[in-house]
């Protein structure tokens, strides 16, 4: 079996993809596909040669030429990592390459018969699907950075061989004229503590108190879907399937259901605390310790306890 | 300009039934206009207000999506077309990117075709650019704002590390994020035009598309699992004594 892992220029999360490919197919030939720019992977990652392409800043160049790079290397499985730009560039190359796609998995394995076993959360989230790609080549899948980690290199990793490949370069029909960075001290991909709120906290108000907590604890401010959805705070803070993928230390979840959803972005938290006024909410299931009160009592009474600690 | 915006029907609510070959049992559960595509339609017509042209509203799906493209109607959009046919039931997104391609062709040359970033019952979000990759027209995925720019597009991109700007040649195909651009409420002469104008309807023979559909589709969904099980075990307690414990084990300061 060949995977191609797809690493993207500047982008860190395609060495998970390759070490679990080696990981469910001991035996594949793992070639890491990255473009010029990428940090190029060690033998640690469980690939087996570096394919280098160059790179581009229009996306649809580029996802042109990964499609024709997988055209010349026919991979049984592709894997990207499903940033924004690897969901995309993902879509334009199955498309081009006229095969299934299956997009944001959480796990994958390989089948006895040797098929790529994808799973993703399906029907709102409460569900899980398998889906195989049987009767198209490649078969390719989506991952979120976050949801496979890579083990730390060991002292005697190596680099791995790079070889060129030559690919077509269509006319550029895009052009990128601008960026504005979000502010990345916040970020919640390396937070230590993350203060989410969802449905729960009703408006941007709540989402103000939960902005003053996480200050006095040194947190970064996450979100469910449902609330970024309401517009009571920004993208960027949208923790879950189709936000990021965190591993905080601690992780405290307001007024927050717990679809799976939002779970598969935050359930690898080392503690996890949830308030919710409802007993039975789901988010109980998935958490250490539960907080059974109202969403903004509760708020209330940890933004004390952090201001007696202050002051 | 020309204008598409491609559209989805959407389970109101996450409590969707399965029919028992794993696809979205739809009969049961009020239906709505998927919430990135009203962003996608509204961005459309705040187009046409500025620079002219018409908007043509596109959806695949069950006859009673119909409805949809009516309220898409009444919102000022030229022209309704509804693909359906049982044929095309249960494609997964190459199939159904393949049959929209086949839809868009047969309407004539677009300027800009607008879709959703991804709908609220599927989540994939590929729709849109593999439709791009197949009538080989660039595109900009998650798009937040758009406006033309001396016969180009320019169009802001939201990523997760922050906002990209787009110069784009036309035509072109951009997905909108939900929250964009909050849909318009419809005027009382939209209200009376959807209720007299035709919703135009496409099938599978209408269009000669020689693959769609479930049995064309190369992703299977073979299996559904409740979600596993966690391997955590909650422990109920007030808020004071969570802290405490907290930070007895060093989890807080």
């Amino acid at each position: 079996m060949r995977f191609v892992i797809v690493f993207e220029a500047g982008g860190d999360a395609s060495a998970a993809l390759a070490f679990r490919a080696r990981t469910i197919a001991p035996d594949a030939d793992i070639l890491a596909l990255c473009e010029e720019g990428a940090t190029f992977p060690g033998s640690a990652c469980g690939a087996n040669e570096a394919v280098e392409i160059p790179f581009c800043e229009d996306d649809c160049v580029q996802a042109q030429r990964i499609a024709d790079a997988l055209a010349q290397l026919k991979p049984d499985a592709v894997l990207f990592p499903a940033t924004v730009r690897g969901r995309f560039l993902s879509a334009w190359a199955a498309a081009k390459l006229d095969t299934g796609l299956t997009a944001d998995c959480t796990d994958l394995g390989v089948t006895p018969s040797g098929l790529l076993k994808q799973i993703r959360p399906a029907f709102g989230g409460n569900l899980t699907a398998e889906i195989l790609c049987r009767t198209h080549r490649p078969q390719m899948a989506s991952v979120r950075p976050g949801v496979f980690v890579h083990p730390p290199a060991p002292e005697d990793a190596t680099g791995l061989p790079v070889r060129r490949l030559t690919v077509s370069t269509p006319q550029s029909k895009m052009r990128r004229t601008g960026f504005l960075p979000i502010e990345d001290t916040m970020s919640l991909q390396n937070a230590q503590i993350i203060v989410a709120g969802g449905k729960g906290v009703g408006g941007e108000a709540g989402f103000a108190k939960l902005a003053r907590l996480a200050r006095l604890m040194g947190a970064s401010l996450g979100a469910s879907r449902s609330a970024v959805d309401a517009g009571w705070i920004g993208y960027e803070h949208q923790v879950g399937q189709t936000g990021a993928v965190v591993r905080p230390r601690l992780y405290i979840a307001f007024g927050i259901s717990g679809c799976i959803q939002h779970t598969v972005g935050m359930n690898a938290s080392q503690v996890i605390v949830a308030v919710n006024r409802d007993r039975n909410a789901p988010i109980f299931s998935c958490a250490d310790y539960g907080i059974v009160a109202d969403w903004e009592t509760t708020a209330d009474e940890m933004i004390a306890d952090f201001n007696r600690k202050e002051g | 300009m020309r204008m598409l915006v491609c559209m989805k029907q959407v389970p109101d609510t996450t409590e969707v039934k399965l029919g028992a070959d794993y696809t979205l049992e739809r009969d049961f559960v009020a239906q709505v206009m998927n919430p990135a595509d009203e962003s996608a339609l509204e961005l459309a017509l705040q187009l046409q207000d500025k620079h002219g042209g018409e908007v043509t509203a596109l959806s695949m799906g069950p006859e009673r999506a119909q409805s949809m493209l009516r309220e898409a109607l009444a919102r000022g959009v030229h022209h309704a077309v509804l693909m359906t046919d049982r044929a095309f039931a249960g494609a997964d997104t190459l199939i159904t990117a393949t049959c929209l391609c086949a839809a868009v062709r047969a309407l004539g040359r677009f300027d800009l075709i607008l879709c959703g970033r991804r709908a609220i019952d599927g989540e994939t979000g590929q729709v849109g650019p593999m439709l791009a990759a197949m009538l080989n027209v660039p595109c900009v995925t998650n798009v937040v704002g758009a406006d033309l720019n001396e016969g180009m597009l320019d169009a802001t991109q939201l990523t997760e590390r922050g906002k990209i700007l787009w110069n784009v040649q036309l035509p072109a195909v951009v997905t909108l994020c939900e929250w964009s651009c909050p849909l318009r409420l419809p005027s009382v002469m939209g209200l009376r035009r959807a209720r007299s104008e035709q919703v135009a309807q496409m099938t599978a023979q209408t269009l000669g598309v020689s693959r769609c559909g479930l049995k064309d589709s190369p992703t299977r969904v073979v299996g559904i699992n409740a979600r596993s099980g966690s391997a955590r075990s909650c422990q109920k307690l007030p808020v004071s004594e969570v802290i405490a414990s907290l930070r007895r084990k060093g989890v807080l300061e």
